[in-house]
């Protein structure tokens, strides 16, 4: 027989549990639920801000979202924006963990710095990057021009790299995330395996590969999910930086939603393309889970052989 | 097959001493043991020979070359860890294979080798096992066969068989033995478990506090230990000690300790002046309970009884001390009827008495 304790509200366990559960749940329905429905009522119709009226269209709205020129092109950039921030947040973050996770003086107060860039606002981020980027008197230009690596004055924000160095600044402010993720794991690594591996003849890239990187193979899952995931709903950064410009170059799919939404009031496109965003994320983020947890083909072979058992 | 020898070497982690200038030769194809309570430096002197610890200052060859210098790969050795340390990720063959797949060794040769290493420790039929799907027992036979299949020189364990429970572990021991005989290969052992040691070793080297106590076979470190400390850590019970003095008189030594008084005949009087403080020793078995002959006989108190199957050990409290109780252990016959709080007569042999000077070192038997 399971006895609960009484609560001095007179709550059983359970009963407590539930309503903290249920609490929670209103709350999520409340702030949630309701805006997703909504959200998606307004995928189906056509609204017009002047008339108040609204007319239920179907998915229409949803395919022109899909086959219009101008998603098409903000869902590219939104891709490309994604995959070079991925690329490089796991780039740095890895080998900022890797170094941190060494023994050196000072290591605590490093740890803690290096968490800086992701806890400054992504404003001040754009607004720092901006003004290094600068032409006439930014940071880059001032040092490598004088080197005769760029030419003076040279744009850095300019069509064709304008998508890439916004990549490079919202990397910059996303690794300290991923470096604690990493760190978190490298520190769940036994270091009895690291000397086994060094009296079993790995080099560095050898222990790396067989000891390190099986190890934090679930935080690289989940760097990559929340990195792509962030990428894809970006809107701060890059609206603080470029606006979408120059031109329309840098205009990913969030700040097209923006546009939709605030200056064109086209809540019904807005809305769909939004669900848009979040099924192309989805697909991605359960691609990596597959790609990632698949079994390794020696493993399936011994659940399928059944082996005697050793007596001890 | 190779010697190692170790000269004079210390290693300081930042101000403490874990190791303190120590020195020994262990002979080729010999099984040695490193034996001392946690924090020793017994770890620290094994991980040196390995080359995962460079020492502060002395020397260290393996086969006659100095490897001061040498990584760890470069050594000829292999090493079983206490955690047994298998890459969770890989499967029984590709774990014992790892050490020549680093080497570049053929495959052919690779998987014949695996294969022989794993049927000498009867792990043949687990090669594709994943770690996490094998017993304790299994796990540890897997790690000595990652050592096995490189055909070191040497061989060295940390502490091997702590993670294994205590039946288990009784019969590793035998395997590990057996495994020794057949490879001829030099066996270095740290353990704080001085069964493990005595059943073990050809000589065990006692460690205490960066120290090396004593070097001896199993039976010489049991029978003559050096000092206190290597008295009271070998035997299970360790051997009693009791604190007091010598009075001479003009027949002979009287010893005076916590609650026992006795004289001491002829033999003792060489080894000690009398007025000087000692402790005197003896083996729980070695004590009788009853009367007998050419012993010392006290009373003592009996504080608690420990029947333990195949023995009953007596706690017997001679006098109730500040400073905490000092029971003396007593192995008796488990047939013995006695209770807890009766009054026991015992009989101390005397030539199975020791005596160690105010320094700790033994000074009977000399």
């Amino acid at each position: 027989m399971i006895a609960f304790r009484r609560k001095s509200g007179g709550l059983t366990d359970p009963q407590f549990a539930l309503a903290i559960v249920i609490g929670v749940l209103l709350f999520h329905v409340v702030i949630i639920i309701v805006p997703l429905f909504y959200s998606f009522w307004l995928s189906l119709h056509e609204t017009n801000v002047i008339l108040r009226s609204s007319d239920y269209v179907g998915f229409d709205l949803w395919g022109e979202v899909l086959f219009e020129e101008e998603t098409q092109t903000a869902t590219l950039k939104s891709l490309y924006f994604a995959a070079i921030s991925v690329v490089f947040s796991l780039v740095i973050s890895l080998g900022m963990a890797l170094v941190l996770n060494q023994e050196f003086p000072f290591r605590g107060v490093l740890r803690a710095l290096i968490l800086l860039p992701w806890a400054v606002s992504e404003v001040v981020t754009a607004t720092m990057w901006t003004v290094m980027l600068e032409p006439s008197w930014g940071f880059f230009n001032g040092v490598l021009a004088p080197l005769g690596i760029v030419d003076e004055g040279n744009v850095w924000l300019n069509r064709d790299w304008a998508l890439f160095w916004l990549s490079v600044a919202f990397s910059w402010h996303l690794a300290p995330l991923g470096t604690f993720f990493f760190l978190a794991a490298l520190q769940t690594i036994p270091k009895d395996l690291y000397n086994a591996a060094r009296i079993d003849r790995a080099g560095v890239i050898s222990r790396f590969y067989y000891v390190t990187l099986p190890h934090i193979r679930y935080a690289v899952l989940i760097v990559l999910v929340v990195v792509t995931v962030e990428a894809f709903r970006q809107f701060d950064l890059v609206f603080a930086m470029t606006s979408g410009g120059p031109g329309t170059t840098t205009q990913i799919l969030p700040l097209l939603i923006f546009r939709y939404n605030f200056q064109f009031s086209q809540y019904g496109l807005a809305s769909s393309a939004s669900f848009i965003l979040i099924i192309i994320a989805t697909i991605l983020a359960v691609a990596y889970f597959v790609l990632m947890t698949k079994r390794s083909p020696s493993k399936r072979i011994v659940k399928s052989v059944k082996m005697p058992e050793m007596a001890e | 097959m190779a010697t190692v020898t170790i000269e004079n070497i210390t290693k300081n982690f930042g101000e403490t001493l874990a190791v303190d200038d120590v020195s020994f030769h262990i002979e080729d194809g010999e099984f040695v043991v490193l034996l001392g309570p946690s924090g020793c430096g017994k770890t620290t002197t094994l991980n040196m020979i390995a080359g995962l610890e460079k020492p502060s200052s002395g020397n260290i060859s393996i086969g006659g070359k100095r490897v001061e210098n040498v990584p760890p790969d470069k050594r000829n050795i292999a090493m079983v860890f206490q955690s047994i340390a298998l890459y969770p990720h890989m499967s029984v063959y590709q774990n014992i294979g790892f050490p020549l797949r680093m080497a570049r060794v053929p495959k052919a040769e690779m998987a014949e080798r695996v294969q022989s290493a794993a049927n000498l420790l009867r792990i043949g039929e687990l090669l594709q096992r994943k770690p996490h799907e094998l017993s304790g027992g299994q796990r540890q036979r897997v790690a000595l066969g990652r050592s096995v299949v490189r055909d070191p020189a040497v061989f060295l364990f940390d502490e091997p068989l702590s993670s294994l429970d205590a039946k288990l572990r009784v019969e590793m021991r035998v395997e590990l033995k057996k495994l020794h005989e057949r490879l001829g290969a030099t066996f270095v052992y740290v353990t704080h478990d001085q069964v493990e040691a005595m059943t073990m070793a050809d000589r065990v080297f006692v460690m205490d506090l960066g120290g090396l106590l004593q070097i001896g076979s199993p039976d010489d470190i049991y029978r003559l230990p050096t000092n206190m400390m290597v008295a009271g850590f070998l035997g299970n019970p360790g051997m009693n000690l009791v604190a007091g003095r010598l009075n001479g008189g003009g027949d002979g030594l009287h010893f005076e300790g916590s609650g026992m008084a006795f004289d001491l005949p002829s033999q003792f009087s060489s080894v000690a002046t009398p007025g000087d403080p000692v402790t005197l020793g003896i083996r729980p078995e070695s004590v009788v309970v009853g009367d007998g002959p050419n012993g010392a006989s006290v009373t003592g108190n009996i504080f608690a009884t420990e029947p333990v199957g195949s023995d009953l050990y007596l706690d017997i409290l001679f006098v109730e001390e500040n400073d905490g109780m000092r029971l003396f252990k007593v192995r008796a016959r488990p047939e013995l009827k006695v209770q807890a709080g009766e009054q026991v007569l015992l009989n101390l042999p005397y030539d199975k008495l020791y005596l160690f000077d105010n320094a700790g070192y033994r000074i009977y038997p000399g």
